[in-house]
């Protein structure tokens, strides 16, 4: 197991390095220049260059490349970010917790809603709720985050003003951003408990364990459970995943400080430093969700893991 | 045994919502707390009244060092400059502006044009209680040095010389008329509090403004509370005034609605509904910002003066401000707006709407009814320049002239515009009030920057050149009128509109209008 994981860990720096590459590359071909960006279109060019050298955005590209990665292995250093005068890393450890919070309690809220009531529906199934369910999920899926947002805001906010409209200084402000992420995310995790539920409770095993006179109860959550985990954990990991990096619209409509809003804003203003250390940050992110999903699979199934060691002569 | 993978991933689900479920402490920074006693609200409002106000910015400053930034919404609060400017009534009944004091009760221009001396006022108090004097003006200038930001207000100054308590001179390293324009950007610090919060001052505010920075959540809000010393009177300053940050528009807006904000400045399409609530008085203010069409002078046909005519005679700014603007605009005749600086009196745009001609040119120009003429690629930005891009295609259609529409992100719009490839598009001049970087628009020297018609002319160029070293009013309003005659004449940009600028204000409160743009320090309790 240990070996297992050291080689999945081991695997995470080229492509860190590749990610760093290609994030520096296109931010560096990227059309505009920051330093005007940050003047202003009137700025005199002698300001212009000024700030660019600052930057040092004189210096060669491969120069530059490798002073980053220096500084960042040998001190842990992203730099300065140029729009904000502070280091990238103090941005962004004051932003994640936001973006966090709402990831996971989305993802977790989701995952307690939507796979109970999509394994009750397995296991009573019928053609009504089955159109019911259709139904819904289409709706859910087919509104846009941004329509349902406006929705909740006008309704709970403007029209009932039971919450705030924005902002994160209290837990009510997580009411409606949460329950925009939450409700959409529900509907499609008790689709796929329900329809990966169905789909092993019809396997031939299942059957067996029927006909040998399991309990029911068993029958779902020792038999057909377990071997249905593996898509739901997939889609609660990548979700979160997949939230963490996502939130920015839901962070700019519910004005959460979070790190979606810092990254846009980075991006958009060519901050180099800023918008590399958030893209290394969310691609660690996301390979660190990928090496739990690969540990929690051999552990589930250790057929998985066997694919990757060669079994010892 | 067999349960253990199912029964460990719910508890560690249970686990994570219950911590993500609580509430952290943000993490805040806030201004140094005054060295003297507690500030108190600068007035004690009526028991009814609220106490604090609050209001949305879209973003938030990019840091607080007055040196390292040019977004000012906050500064002005917190700072003051040495002068400041204000809308006066010219002689002959137009409108214009000017310098008036502002930290400094006078100055004066050497002989040779190089030296700037200040006296600077008396009795000024910094927010921690310390008195202002010439050295902190001294020591501000010198904090520019070096700064990227403050050079592009002050490209031509040199260094700043302590003459006495009172007064400081600035130096200039060659001769320019506009280096007063600067001035005003420029934000006086306390030097032994800079000294004292050294690099931290990207994260600390403290001035000599009407309010004090209080507390700073990143990415949340501003809190600033009246400050009871200010130099000016802070009588009518409001106790407590919240800057929240809403990135989204109509997060503001619905904000402004559900009465989670007490004023807000609107875009067009939400005036009525906010309007309808009741809640609010709506304050409309001219915006100066000209929109204008500019055609790309180096390509065909809009080398040809006649091409350029006829566009603009066909460009219909009453269909431009209903339809583009939903009505909150002026229809611009001229590319600066009247209360610019300098800009009094200037001479008529002949180049006004007028379809009939429009056609004459078109067919003097070899293409009547636009035969023959090739289809054109308007380039532009999402947002009022594409509703602009539009309204002027129809406009363009009526003379027979095909265009089709190419919305670009920002920075690759940029680009292409820096570099002249592009035909036709619709520029926002931002126009300030520093004259000097109205060269940007026009001169040989900015064609890569921000010149967006192209236009070359060494005459021409010649005529910014000497403004720039031209001290006398009359000299100066010619040369000013020759370069609107030139403007007009070889049609270099088309404008089109002005905006007009609504905030919606709680019921109990009132601006002190400023003509050119509403300052939160002339916020009031009615």
């Amino acid at each position: 197991m240990v070996r297992y994981v050291t080689q999945r860990i081991l695997m995470i720096f080229p492509i860190m390095f590749a990610v760093i590459f290609i994030c520096f590359t296109i931010m560096n071909i990227t059309p505009g220049d920051p330093a005007k960006m940050l003047l202003g279109d009137f700025a005199p060019q002698e300001a212009v260059d000024m700030l660019n050298r600052q930057f040092g955005l004189d210096k060669p590209f491969f120069q530059r490349f490798f002073d980053y990665i220096v500084n960042i292995v040998t001190r842990f250093d992203f730099g300065l970010s140029w729009r904000t005068q502070r280091p990238v890393v103090d941005d962004i450890l004051l932003r994640f917790p936001y973006t966090f919070r709402i990831a996971l309690i989305s993802v977790l809220g989701s995952a307690f809603i939507g796979i109970p009531i999509g394994v009750l529906l397995a296991a009573k199934s019928s053609y009504w709720v089955d159109r019911i369910l259709n139904i819904l999920a289409m709706i859910f899926a087919s509104i846009p985050t941004f329509v349902l947002a406006m929705i909740a805001q006008q309704i709970f906010a403007v029209q009932l003003r039971w919450l705030p409209i924005y902002g994160a200084s209290s837990w009510l402000g997580y009411i409606l951003p949460l329950s925009v992420t939450i409700l959409p995310a529900s509907v499609g995790r008790m689709r796929m408990a329900r329809i990966t539920l169905l789909e092993t409770i019809r396997q031939d095993y299942v059957t067996m364990a029927r006909s040998k006179g399991v309990p029911e109860r068993r029958v779902m959550f020792v038999h057909a459970m377990k071997n249905s985990m593996i898509p739901l954990i997939t889609s609660i990991l990548l979700g979160f995943s997949g939230m963490l990096s996502g939130s920015i619209f839901i962070e700019n409509v519910f004005a959460i400080p979070g790190l979606g809003t810092y990254m846009v804003n980075s991006i958009q203003m060519k901050d180099q430093p800023a918008s590399l250390a958030c893209a290394i940050f969310m691609s660690a992110i996301f390979c660190f969700t990928v090496l739990l999903l690969d540990i929690i699979y051999s552990v589930i199934d250790p057929r998985i893991k066997s694919r990757f060691i060669r079994p010892e002569l | 045994m067999k349960k253990s993978p199912f029964m460990a991933l719910v508890l560690v689900m249970l686990l994570t919502l219950l911590v993500g479920c609580t509430t952290t402490t943000p993490t805040t920074t806030t201004s140094a707390p005054p060295t003297t006693a507690p500030q108190t609200p600068a007035t004690e409002p009526p028991s009814t009244v609220r106490t604090s106000i609050k209001t949305a910015i879209a973003a938030e400053m990019n840091t607080l060092d007055p040196y390292n930034t040019n977004t000012g919404t906050l500064s002005n609060l917190i700072y003051n400059g040495l002068i400041r400017k204000t809308i006066v009534e010219n002689p002959d009944g137009s409108t214009g502006s000017t310098y008036i004091p502002c930290l400094a009760t006078s100055w004066e221009v050497s002989d040779d044009g190089l030296a700037y001396t200040f006296n600077i006022r008396k009795g000024v108090k910094f927010h921690n209680g310390d008195e202002l004097t010439a050295r902190d003006v001294a020591y501000s200038f010198r904090k520019t040095e070096g700064s990227a930001f403050a050079t592009a207000f002050l490209s031509k100054f040199d260094h700043a010389e302590l003459v006495d308590d009172w007064t400081v001179i600035l130096y200039v390293k060659e001769v320019d008329v506009f280096f007063i324009d600067g001035i005003p950007s420029i934000f006086i610090i306390n030097e032994k509090w800079a000294e004292e919060v050294g690099s931290d001052i990207a994260n600390q505010a403290m001035g000599t403004g009407p309010y004090i920075l209080e507390e700073y959540l990143p990415m949340q809000s501003y809190t600033l509370s009246a400050f009871r010393d200010y130099w000016e009177g802070g009588e009518k300053l409001i106790p407590t005034l919240i800057l929240d940050i809403i990135a989204d528009q109509t997060t503001r807006t619905l904000a402004l609605e559900a009465g989670q904000l007490d004023f807000l400045a609107l875009p067009a399409n939400a005036i009525d509904r906010v309007e309808a609530t009741g809640l609010f008085n709506i304050l409309y203010t001219e915006g100066r910002n000209c929109i204008a069409v500019a055609v790309n002078h180096e390509k065909a046909p809009f080398d040809n003066l006649l091409i350029r005519k006829a566009i603009a005679h066909a460009v219909n700014r009453e269909n431009n401000v209903m339809l583009a603007r939903g009505g909150y605009g002026i229809e611009a005749v001229g590319f600066f707006h009247p209360t610019l600086i300098m800009n009094s009196s200037l001479p008529d745009n002949p180049n006004l709407y007028d379809l009939a001609l429009a056609k004459q040119y078109m067919a003097e120009a070899g293409f009547p009814d636009g035969a023959g003429f090739p289809e054109i690629t308007m380039q532009g930005s999402a947002g009022l320049v594409q509703d602009s891009l539009e309204v002027l295609q129809q406009d363009l259609a009526a003379i027979g002239i095909k265009t089709k529409i190419e919305i670009l992100e920002g920075n690759t719009l940029g680009v292409a515009l820096a570099s002249g490839d592009y035909e036709m598009t619709i520029v926002g001049a931002n126009i300030s009030d520093i004259i000097q970087r109205w060269w940007y628009f026009f001169t040989t020297e900015a064609l890569d920057l921000t010149n967006y018609g192209r236009y070359s002319d060494p005459y021409f160029d010649s005529l910014f050149t000497k403004l720039s070293v031209t001290y006398d009013d009359a000299e100066q309003r010619a040369i000013n009128n020759e370069i609107i005659n030139i403007i007009n004449d070889e049609v270099i940009y088309i404008p089109i509109s002005f905006g007009v600028n609504a905030t919606a204000l709680a019921k109990d409160l009132a601006f002190d209008v400023h003509p050119s743009a509403l300052r939160l320090q002339d916020l009031y309790y009615k």
